[in-house]
């Protein structure tokens, strides 16, 4: 019994770093204004070509660098369809989401099934679980915290770093600036585009490392749908967070609970479906969402300029 | 009247700027996997819109797209985003094959007008959960109807899982549509039915809606200036419900069609992304009804065409998914080019004028 | 206090500037001559009032002064010694900045946050901004200044007095010497006004202050000289002994406002015609009403509008005439009161309602609140007709556009709106054609019974103010009331049955009648807030 809630504490920690991760990098791309709702594509994409590099290369750590190359790409893309071209930032969102779609399903095939495959490609190589050495002998914390794959303890690292960033330096406060009112940030002197440009690198590069996870560790093979709307449940999960980089990472680590609870209990689920589904499971944070938005909508502030057009005027 | 013409031809100029990028990119792709491009084309072409059947084909399958992009039509031109497109045809879906089979008892053509009644009204009704929070919280109905998007289509899958499940296959998928709601087809070896007819009857009325009355030029005000909207006796209230009420309704017609016309069932993935294609579909036909439809038209074919090449020459499929995605870009990025030629022309004369 | 200022990079120098502007003459592209051998000084430690009426020059010179213009001729001296500016970035540098009436504060971060923004840091505090410190010693400077204020709350909650207050201290905090006020108190009530004031003289003894304004009853509060702008031109100048023995009022006021003559012989209306307005048709009854930041600016006005007569309400903007239009037109609830129209109670109807009832609205803010500027010139005529005219409400809703259409041509002939075709986007017209055509639509609206009109003829030539002058008398005597808010008082005289003058968000006269006989001395003073 003891070692099951093991397992399971452990499982949710792996489950909620990849998610963690694309939700830093959502997180900061959002507070600088910008509302860039394909981080479900870049979700995607960064997995597949994860999968790609990592069966050729037999190695998951090329695997999270393409993952990260690919997301800083498609952010960065985003950033110009939106900033430069001027399109609407939802829009833009959409169809890359959709070109993602698209292209991950041929682009699969094309790399594998060309060949004629009898069996699904799957990977050998992932990434090892590393135990620190002292650390991971502590009783109940060191098995669940200290017995991960390296990612996991960057994240460790990551998280305060973002935490800092944010609300320590001054660049968080140029960021947030630029997210609450991006015209009278401009006129004080505080370059919206360089920032915005920064926010999409970097984060960028977390949601593409985010998904770059489900192909180096958490999965041995790629099937079309494995991101599965993670990535909405991210933006579902920021709103709930506040957009707060502590509470958000907390709204990841409930759901990852959830998400957790329901891989181990699959069949128990199958056998009491009808007494609590798991599509229901699935459902709730856009359910929560909903509820929230509903009930506190009023309270719930975005960055004053999330998702609205900037134009500098000259 | 001579600048109504000049106007009307630069609303088509996107279309056609962005259907040539498009299918220069349909030769590129065609080219890398190892195609002729040109006559890799020609058969594309011919497997989509070649002979009557193909023809038809592609003419059903824009009937969801079309459908749905005119239902968009209207929020979006009053400046409110219906991002829930998707989620709304997954809840008519399930409405309109819950209504069939449980009616499936009352003689043709009852269970099929509850059916496809039902559906059109569950659309609309799910619709206008983002519209009401919106009208009355002031909730942006971009982060409402996204979040009910996953919302409804996990219920579905529930659904068809659970009590709504063929118990004979046993798949994901309903029971098959009882024949008494099945819409039935117009000519015996095509797979049109009736419902698809119904385009040429829509396309004229949303057409008129938007440029002949008021509740039209109403919408197209409050789009461009929601502030002076109001200045000008708008109520923009009534326009953010019926608006989202029309666009659930025709998305629960489109899924309708689907349910009860082609597919005959409720099986996962009834809608291919329907929803968010629609989205960039409606600024490919330039906002316009006529526009729209060709566009899916063409696109439908270009899908079917796309799926039948890669049959035939061995290309993996997928294809015409990943061009369909790069689609709405393609035509954001002409549309804006052409507003920014047009705009610096504008300044011009009116410098001129002075 | 913070002494690592950004702005002056010669601490050398005497932090104290002594400013002075010498035969300062600014002509525009287009020819107009707003400024014409202005000579301004500053000295430190002083508060120098700069008085005019709007348009007499004063934003001009400031602009000049900040490094936001540059003069055609002329030229700054900076403790005596010649300066340019090529950008306000120059101005900065100098220790030169502008109070905007508009603050550059972020309104939801704190104000510590706010200050922070623009606090020159040393790469160490960049990476690890203890706020704390920053916020004690924030605190400490704005204690010494007079102003208690908690430095983490968000400026969001913070009243526009106590915001204005913050952008000052901002300001001072980084090491401005020269400030600029623009129209400083006209977002404020006058109590917050004169908390203003108690800052100032506080804030005197660290920097140089000139006070932009033409509101004469601040200039007895703070100001040790003035100088006067009309027309571009300096027409007075007072020096400190002057002030010391004192300045009448009702003297500033003639200064400003000149002796301009009314060309009675243009007065078109009183043709001796009845002038008997009998019928009250807009009735606003004690009507409270507060502005965007939670002030009460409208504080309790009774107004009675008849039947075919054109009311005027005088003012200098910002007294809450923007606030009152919009109460009664809908998009602005009331704290108190209420307003009858046509003897029916709106005062809790929607402005589409208001609109639909004949109610109509001629903005002085045209592209915002008037067109939709991508829609067609027809379109934008038809949109506000279909909606408001009953006939066309009654219909399925099925547009007959060749009557629409042909009502638009004859419109534009009428009017004389220079298009070549009215299916061309209305952003294609110039500004002055833009107001014919919001005029136009309102009055060729069947269904309209009262007007309200803010800065009718703004931008328009003389020929066509003549026209639509005609036309809204024309429209009087089919019955159409008025309410024409302007600051060309020369309009208002010319046109007005009677006229009211608004004052701080009260009327503080009526002329019931021969307005055109209006004292205009004793006009201004109402209008400064001088007699009440």
């Amino acid at each position: 019994m003891i070692n099951f809630i093991h397992d399971f504490l452990r499982a949710v920690i792996r489950v909620s770093v990849p998610l963690g991760y694309a939700g830093l990098g959502e997180l900061l791309v959002e507070k600088s204004g910008l509302l860039n709702i394909s981080i479900e594509g870049t979700l995607w994409l960064s997995a597949l070509f994860a999968f790609i590099v990592n069966y050729y290369y037999e190695n998951p750590y090329y695997g999270i660098l393409i993952g990260m190359f690919i997301g800083i790409i498609y952010y960065l893309l985003f950033g110009f369809l939106s900033m430069y071209v001027g399109l609407n930032q939802v829009l833009v969102g959409v169809a890359l989401n959709l070109f993602a779609y698209g292209s991950t399903f041929y682009i699969y095939r094309f790399v594998f099934e060309w060949r004629e495959r009898v069996s699904i490609p799957s990977i050998r190589s992932l990434m090892n679980d590393i135990k620190i050495p002292f650390l991971s002998e502590m009783p109940l914390l060191g098995y669940i915290f200290f017995n991960q794959p390296l990612i996991v303890y960057i994240f460790y690292i990551v998280v305060p770093i973002i935490f800092i960033l944010l609300n320590k330096t001054i660049y968080g406060l140029y960021i947030t600036s630029i997210g609450e009112n991006p015209e009278v940030s401009d006129k004080i002197g505080i370059s919206v585009f360089k920032y915005r440009l920064i926010c999409l690198f970097i984060g960028g590069a977390f949601v593409g490392l985010g998904g770059s996870i489900f192909t180096t560790y958490l999965s041995n093979i790629y099937l079309d749908h494995m991101i599965a709307g993670r990535g909405f449940i991210v933006i579902a999960l920021l709103i709930l967070g506040s957009w707060s980089p502590l509470k958000t990472i907390g709204a990841i680590i409930l759901y990852s609970f959830v998400e957790a609870f329901q891989y181990r209990f699959q069949t128990l689920f199958a056998s009491i479906m009808v007494f609590l589904p798991y599509q229901f499971v699935l459902m709730l944070p856009y359910l929560t969402t909903v509820t929230v938005l509903i009930v506190i909508g009023r309270r719930i502030k975005p960055p004053s300029w999330l998702g609205k057009q900037y134009i500098r005027v000259k | 009247m001579r600048s109504e013409a000049i106007v009307k031809f630069i609303k088509i100029l996107p279309i056609i700027f962005g259907f040539s990028l498009l299918l220069l990119l349909i030769m590129v792709l065609f080219l890398l996997s190892g195609l002729n491009p040109i006559t890799s084309c020609q058969l594309l072409f011919y497997y989509g819109f070649g002979t009557t059947t193909y023809l038809s084909e592609a003419f059903l399958r824009s009937i969801p797209i079309l459908f749905i992009s005119l239902g968009l039509m209207f929020p979006f031109m009053a400046g409110i985003w219906n991002i829930g497109a998707e989620g709304q045809f997954y809840v008519a879906a399930i409405v309109s094959a819950a209504i069939a089979i449980y009616s499936a008892w009352m003689p043709f053509p009852i269970p099929l007008i509850l059916s496809i009644i039902g559906g059109c009204l569950g659309g609309a009704v799910y619709a206008l959960i983002p519209a009401y929070l919106r009208v009355t919280r002031n909730v942006n109905e971009i982060f409402t109807s996204l979040m009910l998007n996953y919302i409804a289509i996990y219920s579905v899958s529930y659904l068809i899982l659970g009590p709504l499940r063929n118990p004979t296959t046993n798949f994901a998928e309903t029971p098959p549509i009882p024949g008494s709601a099945i819409i039935p087809r117009i000519f015996p070896n095509l797979r049109l039915n009736f419902l698809s007819i119904l385009a040429f009857i829509l396309i004229p009325i949303t057409l008129i809606i938007i440029n002949n009355t008021s509740f039209g030029l109403s919408l197209k005000f409050m789009g461009q200036n929601p502030i002076a909207a109001e200045f000008i006796a708008i109520d923009k209230k009534r326009i953010i419900i019926t608006t989202m009420f029309i666009s659930g309704f025709l998305t629960g017609l489109a899924a309708a069609h689907e349910v009860l016309g082609v597919v005959h069932a409720v099986r996962q993935g009834i809608s291919s992304n329907y929803g968010y294609i629609s989205i960039g579909i409606v600024y490919f036909g330039g906002m316009n009804p006529i526009g729209i439809f060709l566009i899916s038209l063409l696109a439908a074919g270009i899908i079917n065409g796309t799926r039948l090449v890669s049959f035939f020459t061995g290309i993996p499929i997928g294809l015409s998914d990943m061009l369909f995605g790069a689609l709405p870009l393609l035509i954001f990025i002409s549309n804006k080019a052409v507003e920014k030629i047009l705009n610096s022309i504008l300044i011009h004369r009116k410098r001129w004028m002075e | 206090m913070n002494t690592n200022s950004i702005f002056s990079p010669d601490m050398s120098v005497s932090s104290l500037l002594f400013i002075e502007m010498r035969d300062i003459t600014k002509i525009y592209p287009n020819g107009v001559y707003a400024l014409v051998d202005v000579n301004f000084d500053l000295k430190p430690c002083e508060v120098h009032c700069l008085l005019g009426e709007n348009g007499a020059g004063k934003s001009t010179l400031m602009k000049i002064l900040a490094g936001v213009l540059k003069p055609t001729k002329g030229e700054i001296l900076i403790n005596g010694v010649p300066a340019e500016f090529d950008s306000p970035l120059d101005a900065q540098k100098y220790g030169i900045g502008m109070v905007h009436q508009l603050f550059n504060l972020i309104d939801d971060v704190s104000v510590i946050d706010n200050v922070l923004l623009l606090t020159p840091l040393s790469k160490r505090e960049k990476l690890w901004l203890i706020k704390d410190k920053f916020a004690l010693d924030f605190r400490k400077f704005a204690e010494e200044m007079g102003l208690p204020i908690d430095p983490f709350i968000k400026v969001r909650f913070l009243p526009a007095g106590l915001k204005q207050r913050v952008e000052i201290l901002r300001l001072l905090y980084l090491g401005t010497k020269v400030l600029i006020f623009d129209e400083p108190t006209s977002m404020l009530t006058p109590l917050e006004s004169k908390e203003l004031f108690k800052f100032i003289r506080n804030v005197k003894s660290q920097s140089s202050i000139v006070w932009v304004t033409h509101r004469l009853n601040e200039v007895n509060e703070i100001c040790d000289r003035i100088t006067i702008l009309r027309g571009g031109k300096v027409v007075k100048y007072y020096t400190e002994e002057d002030i010391r023995n004192g300045v009448e009022l009702a003297e500033l006021a003639y200064y400003m406002v000149g002796d301009a003559v009314v060309s009675y012989s243009d007065k078109i209306k009183g043709d001796a015609l009845q002038n008997t307005f009998d019928k009250p048709i807009l009735k606003i009854d004690n009507v409270v009403v507060k502005d965007d930041y939670n002030n009460i600016k409208v504080k309790g006005i009774n107004l009675t509008l008849y039947k075919g007569e054109i009311l005027g309400i005088a003012g200098v903007s910002g007294n809450g005439q923007k606030e009152l239009v919009e109460a009664i037109l809908g998009c602005r609830s009331l704290e108190k009161g209420s307003i009858i129209f046509n003897g029916i109670d709106i005062t809790l109807k929607s402005i589409s309602e208001r609109l639909k009832m004949g109610l109509a609205y001629i903005p002085a803010d045209r592209l915002e609140r008037g067109v939709a500027d991508g829609i067609s010139i027809a379109e934008n005529i038809y949109a506000y007709w279909v909606n408001t005219i009953n006939r066309f409400n009654n219909s399925i809703g099925i547009l007959n556009k060749k009557c629409l259409y042909d009502k638009v041509i004859n419109l534009i002939k009428e009017y004389n709106i220079k298009t070549i075709d009215p299916s061309l986007p209305v952003r294609i017209l110039s500004g002055g054609n833009l107001q014919k055509l919001l005029i136009a639509r309102v009055l060729q609206n069947p269904c309209v019974k009262v007007v309200i009109a803010e800065e009718l003829t703004a931008g328009l030539d003389i020929k066509t103010m003549q026209f639509i002058h005609r036309k809204i008398i024309e429209s009087c005597k089919q019955g159409i009331s008025f309410i024409l808010i302007s600051s060309e008082l020369d309009e208002l005289l010319k046109l007005s049955d009677r006229l009211a003058v608004i004052y701080d968000g009260k009327i503080t006269k009526i002329y019931n009648n021969n307005v055109d006989n209006i004292d205009l001395m004793e006009l201004s003073e109402y209008m400064m807030g001088i007699k009440y």
